[in-house]
């Protein structure tokens, strides 16, 4: 793990100064590591939610977008002291940014806060899921083992290369005699067939809290509005 | 146009980041999406909490930009220039906020967007409900919203006595004039007051931001009350 900004001085200095060049590298090397911190969760605490916490897909864009922008605002800018690593610092910074978009969304208490504000540089990982996300886990890998099942011999030997030995997508066609845009249309096909395995399993249907009571509820008022004859208190 | 979820698995780079960004507010999209998302984790990384190449790369690539015009290189002087900009946008925000409100036909509103409220006390009975009135409790609410261009997105918080609900962000395709239901209804439970505060702005983190009281351009908060009074 690199300590790229500690490390070199005149990087710290031109990233004090906001300069441009400064921090576009350095946000590209620390993105990746803030968007898989973001996603593995951390601890949180409030008077309703207290344990885990983590940035679904769908937020993750906007949390790791709030991190940098906080991290580059001027008083952040200083305020790192150039000793601890830079990463530690990131990650404190990330934990607030998620609260506050779980908070957002009312994924979280409004009350709640992140846990362990020390600036560690590799924290680990929540060693818990909640039985929800246990549940939903064990779904998911139940589900893509039914997928890989179903696969030509072929397929699967290209899945095997790519996703289980994490072979380049040029190197998993290799394997297979394969082009680069072979593979990678073999890739995307792939993908495609898991979404529609899923759909035909109706894993993607909608759950219980979308209600045909609301669905009913809200046309009436759609045709209310329209024909202008909702009446007042 | 909402996104289909199946085709989302082969999506890359600016084209995965609008995708998500439409059903991270889409409360009919966000479900699908987010599974399939899950679902491909699992296939490449194999744990559904490790975001996928595709993913880190696209949401790397989006966030760049915005983050680079939000940092501002320091300037230890403020220039006269800077000042009297400055002075200029203060006093044009004093001369905004003394103007008299613009004039809205329905619901409540300032101009630029407007928010109407419904009692449903069971599937056929909806009325209007201006602010300040009541609806029984076990009753639902309902909203209509139109925004004038520049504000399609609208996040609600209702306060009351049961807690905060956060709800949203929700697309608003209505104008002010001819407002268009959001996708909720929340039921009331418990009496009392409840405060509803909807902000609308230009996109979803907009909004949320414009909802926890954080200055937006051009976003609009409307607030409003609901009397929740005793069992139906």
């Amino acid at each position: 793990m690199d300590a790229l900004l500690p490390d070199d001085r005149a990087l710290l200095d031109a990233f004090r100064r906001g300069g441009r060049a400064a921090l576009t590298r350095v946000y590209r090397a620390y993105s990746p590591r803030v968007l898989a911190y973001l996603s593995r969760g951390f601890r949180v605490r409030s008077d309703r939610d207290n344990g885990a916490a983590r940035v679904g897909p769908l937020d993750l864009d906007a949390a790791h977008q709030e991190t940098f922008v906080r991290a580059f605002s001027d008083r952040l800018r200083q305020a790192y002291d150039g000793v601890r690593p830079f990463e530690g610092f990131l990650f404190v910074i990330a934990r607030s940014a998620a609260v506050d978009t779980l908070r957002s969304i009312g994924k979280l208490a409004r009350s709640s806060v992140p846990l362990d504000e020390a600036h560690e540089v590799h924290t680990l990982p929540v060693d818990r899921c909640s039985p929800e996300e246990a549940a939903l886990e064990n779904e998911l890998r139940a589900l893509v083992a039914t997928f890989l099942s179903r696969l030509s011999p072929e397929e699967r030997r290209f899945a095997q290369f790519r996703f289980v030995e994490r072979c380049s997508q040029e190197l998993a066609g290799a394997a297979l005699g394969l082009s680069r845009q072979e593979a990678r249309t073999r890739e995307a096909r792939l993908k495609l067939a898991l979404a529609e395995f899923l759909a035909a399993e109706g894993w993607l249907e909608k759950g219980p809290e979308s209600t045909h009571a609301r669905r009913a509820l809200l046309a009436m008022l759609l045709l209310s509005l329209l024909q202008g004859v909702v009446s007042c208190t | 146009m909402h996104v289909n979820p199946i085709a989302i698995a082969t999506y890359e780079g600016a084209r995965l980041t609008d995708a998500i960004q439409h059903a991270r507010a889409c409360p009919q999209c966000r479900r699908p999406v987010e599974r399939v998302l899950l679902a491909l984790r699992a296939l490449e990384v194999g744990t559904p909490w490790t975001p996928t190449e595709v993913e880190t790369t696209a949401a790397s690539v989006a966030g760049l930009d915005s983050v680079l015009r939000s940092a501002r290189p320091i300037r230890r002087w403020p220039t006269v220039a800077g000042l009297g900009i400055a002075l200029a946008a203060a006093a044009a925000l004093f001369l905004v906020v003394k103007g008299p409100p613009e004039f809205v036909e329905r619901g409540t509103g300032s101009g630029g967007a407007v928010l109407r409220m419904f009692c449903a006390t069971d599937p056929q009975a909806l009325r209007e409900l201006p602010s300040g009135q009541s609806c029984p409790a076990g009753g639902k609410l309902a909203f209509a919203a139109g925004a004038s261009t520049g504000a399609a997105f609208a996040a609600l918080q209702l306060s009351g006595p049961d807690g905060v609900r956060l709800l949203g962000p929700f697309p608003v395709s209505g104008r002010p004039g001819a407002e268009a239901p959001l996708d909720t209804t929340p039921q009331l439970d418990v009496p009392g007051r409840v405060d509803v505060t909807a902000a609308f702005a230009s996109t979803p983190d907009a909004a949320l931001a414009a909802l926890r009281g954080e200055r937006v351009a051009g976003s609009v908060v409307v607030r409003q009350t609901v009397l929740v009074e005793g069992a139906r």
